[in-house]
């Protein structure tokens, strides 16, 4: 299990230098209020994302499929190493906050319900995400790019409104320190179940 | 030591038009195994089978005794994996797919993999996508080889390489053979590596198993027939696995090599089938070419 999440870590690469590049630039130059939401946000789905690509473009689902690991594990691991990026993504914040605040005299609001936004939604796009995967396969790759693109979009706009939290009409603070992260994981957890459901019947694809 | 490694029980699979039926294999333990067919014959379909990799519609694969769906990842440490094309991260150096593939093989050797690298010329710092198909399949081989695998399964190996490279990979074959607790599976279209490694050969032939034997008993029980076509009437053509007709005469591949003799002797020229020949028959069946 670890070792899966380990491979994806290691294939990521070079790719984790893009995402400290989108820190800097969204965390310290092009700031706006909801700077620490998206600087939390999206390193989480744009790691997913990538980790995603790079397994279809290297068709090497065949590769882990020759792997001692159980078609559960491959599908944990995978649901599992998004906690990982989240963690990155906060950790990306924090040192943007610590960089605003101390070195740079800026503001940079990372706030708690900021950090529960950001984990939440990250949670609920693997949710969705991750069950397209496995349902079109490599050779529907194309598909999935264009359906996440438009995800992320509709994600982007979403945030632009929630921001605001009398807006989305949501009651209280406590509701949605608890009652967002709550939805976000019966729904990744739902999600789990789907996918293994379906990569449990399925052939591994290159 | 002669208990199947791989054992294939009524293995059933379609994929759109085509379909494996209802395959039994075994696969002795201790000896080199080659899978051969056309193109499209079902080789890849039935390693991925073996592997996991694909789900069988019916029937069921068992390795070194133990069925493959309930032990997956156990079976799979004992097994080390060809496959036709390279499925590793092209964007990595090789130290790095290393250090991917290595944590997850208990009984990996980093000397031994080292050596494989030192003996193939590859090193370690080369990305992957700088390497050309042949280094490729090199390097799937020295992956394979670094954890102690029981069994080996490669999915057309020799396939694009040079001949210097092919006849290496069938010496390092012949090797290993000489542990015997080593198992080699390997499929191939082409025929003359098997003649030169394999102990038995399973023929795949649109989907279907046509024989699984020692490759002793093949070329006792095959032959090539060549005469003038006029020895050739319905009887004869039945009698015949497949037949080649040209106007000088014909060419036919006979199963049963002594009923061939008995009727043909004096009247044909009775040769030993090779595999190509095999092959080529029963492709084509009893059907007449110019």
């Amino acid at each position: 299990m670890v070792n899966l999440i380990r491979k994806d870590l290691i294939s990521l690469k070079w790719y984790f230098l893009f995402v400290l590049g989108y820190g800097l630039v969204f965390g310290t130059i092009a700031t706006s209020p909801y700077s620490p939401l998206l600087v939390s946000l999206l390193p989480a789905i744009m790691l997913t994302i990538f980790v995603a690509n790079i397994e279809l473009r290297n068709k090497s689902m065949l590769f882990v499929g020759s792997l001692p690991v159980r078609r559960r594990q491959i599908v944990l691991a995978k649901y599992l190493s998004v906690f990982v990026y989240i963690g990155i993504g906060l950790a990306l914040a924090a040192i943007m906050y610590l960089l605003n605040e101390h070195i740079l005299d800026q503001s940079f609001p990372l706030t708690g319900t900021a950090v529960l936004i950001a984990s939440s939604v990250a949670l609920l796009f693997s949710a969705i995400y991750y069950p397209l995967y496995y349902i079109l396969g490599s050779r529907n790759s194309s598909i999935i790019s264009v359906l996440m693109i438009f995800l992320a979009s509709a994600l982007a706009g979403g945030l632009n409104k929630s921001i605001d939290l009398s807006e989305v009409g949501i009651p209280s603070q406590a509701q949605l320190t608890v009652g967002l992260p709550l939805l976000g994981l019966v729904l990744f957890y739902g999600s789990y179940r789907l996918s293994l459901s379906i990569f449990s019947r399925k052939d591994m694809e290159g | 030591m002669n208990d199947p490694c791989i054992e294939v029980r009524n293995v059933t699979k379609r994929y759109g038009r085509f379909a494996l039926e209802d395959i039994t294999l075994n696969v002795k333990q201790g000896y080199i195994t080659g899978l051969v067919g056309a193109n499209g014959a079902g080789k890849s379909s039935l390693i991925k089978l073996l592997m996991g990799m694909s789900l069988p519609l019916a029937g069921e694969v068992r390795l070194f005794g133990e069925p493959l769906a309930k032990n997956e990842a156990e079976l799979k440490e004992r097994i080390g994996y060809v496959a036709d094309d390279s499925h590793f991260y092209e964007h990595l150096s090789i130290q790095a797919m290393k250090s991917i593939y290595a944590p997850f093989y208990r009984k990996w050797d980093d000397r031994l993999f080292r050596r494989y690298l030192d003996r193939f010329g590859l090193s370690p710092k080369a990305l992957i996508r700088s390497l050309s198909k042949g280094m490729k399949m090199k390097l799937a081989l020295a992956f394979a080889l670094s954890h102690q695998a029981e069994l080996l399964i490669m999915d057309e190996p020799t396939a694009g390489l040079d001949p210097v490279f092919r006849r290496e990979l069938l010496d390092i074959l012949a090797e290993l053979m000489l542990d015997e607790r080593h198992t080699i599976l390997f499929s191939t279209h082409i025929t003359t590596d098997l003649d030169r490694v394999a102990d038995y050969i399973a023929f795949l032939h649109q989907g279907r198993l046509v024989f699984h034997e020692s490759k002793e008993e093949i070329f006792d029980r095959y032959a090539v027939v060549r005469a003038e076509n006029s020895l050739l009437d319905a009887d004869v053509r039945r009698s015949f696995v497949g037949i080649r007709e040209t106007p000088v005469g014909f060419e036919a591949l006979t199963s049963d090599r002594e009923e061939a003799e008995r009727l043909f002797s004096g009247f044909a020229r009775i040769e030993r089938a090779t595999l190509e020949d095999i092959m080529f028959f029963t492709a084509k069946g009893v059907t007449v070419h110019g």
